[in-house]
């Protein structure tokens, strides 16, 4: 674009948001001021009708080809104004936003003067790089109509059966033999007691009966390749030894099968055979034959239930088959574990027979289970009359790691101690509670329920369960806090309500898609509030208690919503996606290859006849590693080229007044969003940090770094995602290795090394990226000041 | 009271004047007093307290909580901050981290720099300073000693001990004006 940039710059209050620390009015007058700046003004609120009204007649009425807007975070408003500048005519990359609000007044609270000084120098910063800014063609991918649902629990069922009845082609993967998940396990669900196989059952046979569902059981993700619209897995088909198609679930296998094991669905108390179905309502009603505890596979003997079977199903030679599927959307629902509750050693689980767990008493209680719905304590098989549940253990507990509450437990303790004082009125049930959150519809009703029972909660944490080990009998102590004094109940039975935690391979699985974790180990979602059901990579939703501790209802509410999201962007057909990709300057380009070999994604290829590199656009993510690695700064990185960031650099570099300066380089999935969440908790960090926001941390040219030292930074800040979670695969393991050359570079030019500083802060991690600003600030405060005559001059 | 008769307690209840809001801050800012604000009264600690088990004046929450609503008086007066065992099984149990022990170390420095230490402690306290042991040795304890075949007590390095405290300004609080060493 040839023509002289006519900037406007929109300085928003937020109400006090932005307002009560920065002086929104004197950043636009300060704006005013800086080069090729034709209009420049505060707003209220300038995401609002009237406040996008103006950016609109300004860019009309003063023919304006740039807009800066210094309000909230990108990731918050971003598609807003883009799609304001865009209905007057401008193209969407000619708008650029400055986050004065996450990165400066929630952060700054304390520091009016030092702030709205930052907030000008970040204008500044974006009023350079807007000089600089190109509009980019439309890019649009169609998106297909089939959907992947990963996870057959409630959650799954609900998504799929939603996907499928709006038409669209569903797999639903399974890891399980059997779809159902923790939900077919429980007995009766809160607060209304209902059955809860009863009430799920009808749902799994519908999933599985569904023409537009394919039940993938028995099966696990591998691989996800592509991006929105254009996902291919793989997915691995365990092998089950018994043909499906054959198979008619009559169950003489698992009946003449001598092999007893426990089975994982009964939480391992009761048995089944190697032959097997999880429980009898099964879907798909298929029997499965585990090669780990057969005779067959492990001593060669045996064969009992192939010679028995009717339908000739079983066949010993089945060998593990990979699949691949083309999708357009993906949803996460891998639901949760639950807390191992032996590392609490005062409660003696593990050690002591009558200390049981939620998910065994829901097992012992169930008429599907181990003891056919008799309530019966393990260690002598008598009916317990005592029974107490100690609440929050592993949840809320920083001692174990786990500092969230896990939701659902007060109401299940509730709930099974209300079925145990409907079978023995006279049984004599406590409570042992820190408080009991009861906030849902019905809990408050079942809470009341269960006191009117005569139910005893204990206001106060147990202490400890110590065994008679002559009777087995458990005697629990705490303090009561209405009472004040330390009790010793002795009870027949222990149940401990143990937290839910992140499935163990939940790390695995979102490297596997690219997407996030938050800091407990669950699936993250794109928002907390507004975008519950999205992941930061389009076209992956998540849903259920992947993403945090839920209970049914929420959990159901949460699928559809999924289904309804992913069937949004599958009804439409296509999509506009970032325009943001890499282009070789053939001139420039001199064959060294080294681009090919940085790229992540295979996307650079080498033209043999000429000797150069050639981006292949559709396959190219657009994280810029590639360009930061070319010697030849042949590689044109589309909205983050070199001349943009070092005009930033530069910017952030000119008459500087606040000492000593940081020039902060943030990738936009992890780091950046890190320092968003550090505004939205409101966690305070000193004012000297000047954040660039790039696509990847693998994007940090060397060139911008000692450029920034050059000009007279005291530090330089480099922050992306933790190795293994890169949005771009494996872009932060190419910014390590440059981290590592640059320090020894920094050295030999005499340069203390610690001035530069790298650093992997999560989406999740606001208060690590505020203390690495307060530790940065304070060491660099110890250093002699670097370059002193140049800042003078 | 005579017998049969029960006298009803009456008392005021606690008011915001009586409150000292900074005391929490003040625990806080001292290291082992750190992390008292974590606490959310659950009672974990108080359950499992092996004194508590023997007497009921002694409550980890009991203190905690006063402390944390402003009760400086009451808390650093009381006498309850000098029954603790140290024994940290409290700290061991508490599921936010809360290092219960440390922060009674934390208040019974407070309380001692404001004098409200028991008489009997700080004889003890001086006995330390005066001879090393912490109960006074006595003639007929060495001889009670010798008879018995044992061996002499050895001799505690007084000197360097007075030294300390002398520097740390530690001696300042054992001995009242009048019984000047």
């Amino acid at each position: 674009m040839e023509e002289e940039p006519r900037i406007g710059v929109f300085v928003c209050h937020c109400g006090l948001n932005i307002g009560a620390v920065v002086d929104a009015k004197a950043v636009a007058e300060y704006a005013a001021t800086l080069p090729n700046v034709i209009v420049s003004v505060d707003n209220k609120y300038t995401c609002s009708d009237p406040g996008q009204e103006e950016i609109k007649k300004a860019v009309k009425n003063e023919s304006l080809n740039r807009v800066i807007v210094a309000s909230c975070s990108p990731r918050m408003h971003e598609p807003t104004f883009r799609k304001a500048v865009e209905e007057v005519g401008l193209n969407k990359y000619l708008m650029e936003m400055v986050n004065i609000r996450e990165h400066v007044s929630w952060v700054h609270m304390q520091e009016k003067e030092k702030a709205t000084e930052k907030a000008k120098d970040l204008v500044r910063m974006a009023v350079m790089r807007a000089a600089l800014l190109q509009a980019l063609p439309k890019k649009e991918v169609t998106i297909l109509d089939r959907a992947l649902v990963i996870g057959g629990g409630v959650t799954g069922i609900n998504a799929a059966l939603d996907l499928a009845n709006q038409g669209f082609k569903t797999y639903l993967v399974e890891k399980t033999p059997a779809i159902g998940g923790y939900m077919a396990m429980l007995d009766k669900t809160f607060p209304t007691l209902d059955c809860s196989i009863c009430i799920l059952a009808p749902m799994m046979v519908d999933a599985g009966n569904h023409p537009n569902i394919e039940l993938l059981t028995y099966s696990e993700i591998t691989k996800v390749d592509g991006f929105v619209g254009n996902f291919k897995v793989k997915v691995k088909k365990k092998p089950r030894y018994v043909d499906m198609d054959l198979c008619n679930g009559c169950g003489d296998c698992g009946e003449v099968c001598p092999v007893r094991v426990p089975n994982s669905f009964d939480v391992n108390l009761g048995k089944r055979g190697a032959a097997y179905v999880p429980f009898p309502q099964a879907v798909p009603l298929k029997y499965t034959i585990d090669s780990e505890n057969c005779l067959n596979f492990n001593y060669g003997i045996c064969q009992t239930c192939q010679k028995i079977c009717p339908k000739h199903a079983i066949d010993f030679n089945q060998a593990e088959e990979e699949i691949e599927i083309d999708v357009g959307t993906i949803v996460v629902a891998t639901g949760f574990e639950t807390y191992n509750p032996a590392p609490k050693r005062e409660y003696g689980y593990g050690v002591y027979n009558n200390v049981i767990t939620s998910i065994e008493f829901e097992r012992i209680k169930n008429a599907a289970g181990p003891t056919h719905g008799k309530v019966l304590r393990p260690s002598d098989g008598k009916e317990p009359l005592r029974v107490g549940f100690i609440q929050c253990v592993g949840s809320r507990d920083y001692r174990v790691g786990h500092e969230y509450c896990s939701n659902v437990c007060c109401m299940i303790s509730i709930k099974q101690a209300v079925q145990l004082k409907e079978k023995h009125p006279k049984a004599e049930v406590y409570i042992f509670a820190i408080d009991i959150r009861a906030f849902g519809k019905g809990f408050e009703e079942i809470y009341r329920r269960a006191r009117d029972m005569g139910v005893v909660f204990i206001k106060g944490r147990a202490a400890e369960v110590i065994e008679d080990p002559k009777t087995g009998n458990l005697l629990v102590s705490a303090e009561d806090l209405y009472v004040g004094k330390q009790l010793e109940i002795e009870l027949d039975m222990v149940v401990l309500a143990t937290a839910l935690l992140p499935r163990a391979d939940a790390k695995e699985l979102a490297q596997t898609l690219n997407i996030s974790l938050g800091q407990e180990g669950f699936f993250l979602e794109a928002h907390p509030k507004l975008r519950p059901v999205d992941t930061f990579t389009d076209g992956i939703f998540l849903a259920g208690a992947s993403a945090g501790p839920k209970d049914v209802p929420e959990c159901v509410a949460q699928g559809k919503a999924a289904a309804s999201a992913a069937a949004c962007l599958m009804a439409r057909g296509k999509i506009e996606i970032e325009a943001i990709t890499a282009d070789v300057d053939n001139e420039l380009c001199i064959g060294c290859e080294l681009c090919t070999l940085e790229c992540p994604y295979g996307a650079i290829q080498m033209i043999e006849e000429l000797n150069k590199a050639e981006v292949i656009e559709d396959v190219c993510k657009g994280c810029g590693t590639c360009a930061a690695a070319c010697p030849q700064f042949a590689i044109f990185m589309k909205h983050y080229t070199d001349e943009q960031i070092l005009a930033q650099v530069r910017a952030a570099l000119t008459d500087v007044k606040e000492r000593p300066l940081i020039v902060a380089f943030t990738c936009n999935w992890c780091s950046y969003g890190g320092a968003d969440l550090a505004g939205i908790s409101r966690y305070q960090y000193p004012t000297n940090a000047r954040i660039i926001r790039l696509m990847c941390s693998g994007r940090v040219d060397p060139t911008f770094v000692f450029e920034a030292f050059k000009l007279g930074a005291d530090g330089v800040l480099v922050s992306g995602c933790h190795i293994g979670d890169c949005h771009y695969a494996t872009g932060n393991y190419r910014t390590e290795t440059r981290y590592i050359a640059m320090k020894h570079a920094l050295k030999q030019a005499g340069i203390d090394p610690r001035r530069l500083r790298l650093e992997w802060v999560s989406a999740s991690e606001g208060e690590k990226f505020a203390s690495v600003i307060r530790e940065m600030v304070e060491e660099l405060e110890q250093m002699p000041a670097l370059l002193p005559k140049m800042e003078r001059t | 009271m005579s017998e049969g008769e029960y006298k009803v307690p009456i008392k005021e209840p606690i008011k915001t004047k009586d409150l000292d809001p900074d005391f929490k801050y003040e625990i806080a800012d001292t290291y082992l007093g750190r992390h008292i604000t974590a606490c959310f009264k659950c009672g974990a600690c108080t359950g499992g307290c092996p004194v508590g088990i023997l007497t009921e004046i002694y409550k980890p929450r009991q203190i905690i909580g006063e402390a944390l609503l402003g009760m400086r008086e009451k808390v650093l007066t009381g006498g309850e901050l000098w029954l603790c065992a140290t024994c940290y099984t409290c700290e061991d149990r508490c599921p936010q981290k809360v290092n219960i022990t440390d922060v009674i170390i934390a208040l019974r420095n407070m309380a001692f720099r404001e004098g409200h230490t028991p008489e009997a402690l700080i004889e003890q306290a001086r006995n330390m300073v005066e001879t090393g042991w912490i109960q006074k040795t006595t003639a007929s304890m060495d001889k009670r000693r010798e008879e018995l075949g044992l061996s002499r007590l050895p001799k505690m390095a007084v000197e360097d001990m007075q030294k300390i405290v002398k520097a740390t300004g530690f001696i300042k609080y054992l001995y009242k004006k009048e019984d000047k060493k």
